[in-house]
């Protein structure tokens, strides 16, 4: 950290302490991170793959929902066969008692939602803490919200489909909230019911959100994805295997069941709490429905602007600059810059060559890497200066 | 081939691998009988396995550890997840171990050419 940005910040007490406490943070992170390392070498620690890891469990969530949804029925009741009754929480019955293996797949599915809940949670914080999520990676950021959102209220529309009082209780409680909202509450309320009540359409929209929304990630992941050149999207194969064995694992010791069918004229009032998933229903059990509602959008709106709202952690970059007479378009620098800054354009007329490197100033970290690459000289960073660093390698040769 | 006690731990983990998934997860497939396939019998036949099991299914000791409050199928499809738990951790500190050596940078030179 330079010195004129420090004095910046000692105008601001608040920033100073937010500061003092990413530092301490970003120091702990890097200090686990040391130990692991020297426990299982760098290639195995499960915090390098911190991205990958929700990614992951998303493919086994796809896998494992693939197969329960060969089998699930979304109805409420089903009148033409009322003797042999069909429906949502009997055809969950029927996956989990009757079905090989049925039970296993079941509770693979809903653990590995809850892992990825929490290692996105441990991904955000970890970005966080390393300070890793502003200026340049913004976007990452941001659609991260997006998809930490969009996970959340899927699981929760999972918890809907099993069709048990947690579920009726669930969804009633979703609609007294959808109820308090101005304006947009009512038509939100007839899209989440799909109807004025809660019919077989209704769980066909559950269902449908369910899957739906769940596709709907991979393209917000593309948008987190865009902007990295090579992220790493998948964990050696030694770190997946510990992945799927810790779900076995807890399948076995926590086997689950489904609560009572719902019934439409109770209604139920206790149900366990899945904290992963379901904490923002008891947070509205909890508190007044329009202090639920400010507070969950301010620390939606909150969290989406951090990345603005925190300048000072690390001095600003300098973007990487690109001499016009000495660049011959070879494309290597646009092949190395991890964040995609570098756009290889049509060369300047009169020019020999084809292409003309130019830098994306936004997207620019001044990590010096299209400096590395080109074998031209043609592109620098304004504050380090190809000649500088030599001369500096040099010296530190030979003092050694 | 043996080079030390890691070679020797890495060998352990590989049997260790290959019985449980061989032998206790068809086992609790077939919800803890001794039917196996003819083959399988045969196999264990050699090592006395076929009376461990027999034992155990009288004695009940593994389905006590493995019954937990409130399955409600099939208490062996269970404990295959349990199996293939111990299966996959003993697959992956294997596959950690051997892998170890590549992590070494391979771009240093240990003295000037
Ligand atoms: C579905 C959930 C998510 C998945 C699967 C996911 C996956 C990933 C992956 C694979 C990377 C690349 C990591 C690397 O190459 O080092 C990444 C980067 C990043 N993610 Fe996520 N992410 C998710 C949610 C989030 C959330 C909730 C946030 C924050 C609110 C977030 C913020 C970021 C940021 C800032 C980066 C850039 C980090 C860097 O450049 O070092 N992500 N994500
Ligand atoms: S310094 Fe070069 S390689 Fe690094 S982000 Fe900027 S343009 Fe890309
Ligand atoms: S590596 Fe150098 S010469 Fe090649 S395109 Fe980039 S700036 Fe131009």
């Amino acid at each position: 950290m330079t010195s004129s940005v420090k004095n910046e910040t000692n105008n601001n007490w608040l920033k100073q302490v937010y500061n003092q406490f990413i530092e301490a943070a970003n120091k702990l992170t890097l200090a686990i991170e040391d130990g692991i390392n020297t426990a299982i070498t760098s290639k195995y620690n499960p915090f390098y793959y911190h991205g990958a890891l929700p990614q992951f469990y998303l493919w086994v969530l796809f896998l494992s929902g693939l197969l329960l949804f060969a089998y699930y029925v979304p109805t409420i009741d089903n009148a033409y066969l009322s003797n042999r009754l069909i429906n949502a929480w009997t055809s969950v019955q029927y996956i989990t008692n009757s079905l090989p293996f049925g039970g296993v797949i079941r509770g693979i599915h809903r653990y590995s939602g809850d892992a990825m809940v929490l290692f996105i949670f441990l991904h955000a914080i970890r970005v966080w803490f390393t300070d890793r999520y502003r200026q340049y990676r913004w976007i990452q950021w941001a659609t991260g919200v997006i998809l930490l959102l969009m996970v959340l209220f899927i699981g929760q529309t999972g918890y809907y489909l099993v069709w048990d009082e947690r579920s009726l209780l669930l969804t009633r409680m979703t609609v007294s909230a959808l109820d308090a909202l101005p304006i947009i509450g009512a038509p939100l309320k007839a899209w989440f019911l799909n109807g004025d009540t809660i019919t077989n359409l209704t769980l066909s929209n559950f269902l449908f959100i369910h899957i739906g929304l769940s596709f709907a990630l991979l393209f917000v992941l593309w948008l987190h994805y865009v902007r990295m050149t090579r992220p790493v999207i998948t964990p050696p194969p030694a770190v997946n295997f510990i992945l799927v064995a810790a779900i076995l694992l807890i399948v076995f010791l926590v086997p689950i069941s489904s609560g009572n069918m719902a019934n439409l004229n109770t209604q139920p009032n206790t149900y366990d709490v899945d904290w992963f998933f379901l904490f923002n229903y008891w947070l509205m059990a909890h508190m007044p429905m329009s202090v639920f509602w400010i507070s969950m959008t301010a620390l939606a709106v909150g969290a989406t602007i951090l990345p603005w709202f925190v300048k000072t952690v690390s001095p600003p970059v300098t973007p990487a600059e690109v001499v016009i007479n000495k660049c011959t378009g070879c494309s290597l620098c646009y092949r190395d810059c991890p964040y995609q800054a570098i756009e290889m354009v049509p060369a300047p007329a009169g020019s020999r060559f084809k292409l003309l490197a130019t830098v994306n100033v936004p997207r620019c970290s001044s990590c010096g890497i299209c400096v590395g690459a080109c074998a031209f000289d043609a592109i620098d960073l304004p504050q380090l200066p190809d000649a500088t660093v030599l001369t500096q390698i040099k010296s530190l040769a030979e003092v050694k | 081939m043996i080079k030390g006690i890691k070679d020797i731990v890495i060998l352990i983990l590989a049997a260790l691998c290959l019985i449980v998934s061989l032998v206790f997860m068809p086992w609790s497939e077939l919800n803890f009988t001794g039917n196996f396939p003819g083959w399988l019998s045969g196999v264990m036949g050699h090592f006395g396995v076929n009376k461990f099991f027999a034992d155990l299914a009288t004695h009940n000791k593994l389905m006590e550890l493995v019954t937990p409050k409130d399955v409600q199928t099939n208490l062996g499809d269970y404990a295959y997840s349990l199996f293939l738990f111990v299966a996959m951790t003993a697959s992956a500190i294997a596959i950690v171990l051997i892998g170890k050596e590549d992590d070494s940078e391979k771009t240093v030179l240990e003295a000037k050419k």
